[in-house]
């Protein structure tokens, strides 16, 4: 017996016949063996680069955010060419996203997560944030400072092929503008208030008495990065005031 | 409560404690207790405008205001009956004593 054809099946299509021809086995030689081999084609997919909305064009990526502030970017899921081929949305799967320092999986160490991916939202969309107020030491007093990160988008079931794809994003840090308004003041001490140690008397001649001013409290320097920027180099904000009402 | 007259704020003769205007920084004040009715604990509070932050009330000074008899006349011989002797006590503590009797100016 000779199969006159040699069948083919499309991607993710039924074997539908074609020109076919039929016999009766009679005996055991008349056994006919297939070998049917299915290639997964998510194995050798390729993962597309994630497309940022509102960063620049792809491959040159880059987030600009001033200190002290938080920038948000999003991106959807990116596609595979199996995807593409079949028109079968996550038909390789899940896919993760993670952030390294460079496109070979370093880790992401910084001192906090300043930057993070949520995500999905109801649309579909994740989103990149760049919370500059979760680590002060990101600038100091340089005017920019550019952090080169990556986003490794992965196919969760194809980690042992190394199915992912890294997206590179230059994260700009712009210097902040000093701020002084978040100066803040406490009570004095009660020592310097109390002066009831040593009674005034009743007399015609006027005792002078210096009273006490708030202390300066200088904290949000270690929470508001433009507040910080004042005292860098040696600077500071003015401590002058008045004491308008008694 | 409004400041009494016998406080007196600002001070005329006292520097701007500031480094630069327009604000004035002024913490003296001027304490000259009438009489005995304005014995006791007192506190003034302040409002501190800060050139920078936000507004701050606060107490700027808590003093004490008490009375003493600075000096009184001995009384010379009564000029009427009852006639008596008078005789002074230094005491270690304070201590009142009823003069209501005596003649004084």
């Amino acid at each position: 017996m000779t199969l006159t054809n040699t069948p083919t099946v499309p991607k993710n299509s039924a074997f539908l016949g074609g020109t076919s021809s039929s016999f009766a086995p009679v005996d055991a030689n008349d056994k006919v063996s297939f070998t049917i081999t299915v290639v997964d084609p998510c194995k050798t997919t390729t993962v597309n680069a994630i497309v940022i909305t509102g960063a620049g064009s792809a491959g040159s990526y880059t987030i600009s955010v001033t200190d002290g502030n938080t920038g948000t970017f999003t991106f959807v899921r990116p596609t595979t060419t199996v995807e593409t081929d079949t028109g079968i949305a996550s038909v390789c799967g899940a896919t993760s996203y993670t952030i390294h320092k460079d496109n070979a999986g370093g880790t992401f160490t910084f001192n906090a997560a300043w930057a993070v991916i949520t995500g999905p939202d109801s649309t579909g969309k994740y989103t990149l944030t760049i919370d500059t107020t979760k680590d002060l030491t990101l600038i100091a007093n340089e005017a920019s400072m550019t952090y080169n990160l990556f986003i490794k988008a992965k196919l969760n079931d194809y980690t042992a092929d190394t199915r992912e794809v890294y997206t590179s994003v230059a994260v700009v840090i712009n210097s902040a503008t000093c701020d002084c308004s978040p100066l803040a003041w406490d009570d004095p001490s009660s020592a310097g208030v109390d002066q009831t140690a040593t009674s005034i008397m009743v007399s015609a001649t006027a005792t002078e008495k210096t009273m006490a001013m708030p202390a300066a409290n200088t904290s949000a320097k270690n929470t508001q990065p433009a507040f910080e920027k004042c005292y860098l180099n040696g600077g500071s904000c003015s401590l002058d005031g008045q004491v308008s009402s008694i | 409560m409004a400041k009494p007259s016998w406080i007196t704020w600002p001070v005329s003769t006292e520097a701007d404690g500031n480094a630069a205007a327009p604000l004035k920084r002024q913490i003296l004040i001027s304490i000259t207790p009438p009489d005995g009715t304005v014995k006791g604990t007192h506190s003034i509070i302040a409002v501190w405008t800060p050139k920078y932050g936000t507004n701050k009330q606060y107490t700027a000074i808590t003093f004490k205001v008490d009375c003493q008899v600075a000096s009184f006349t001995k009384p010379s011989s009564a000029p009427t009956s009852p006639t008596f002797t008078l005789a002074y006590s230094i005491f270690d503590k304070p201590l009142e004593i009823n003069v209501t009797s005596l003649g004084y100016t």
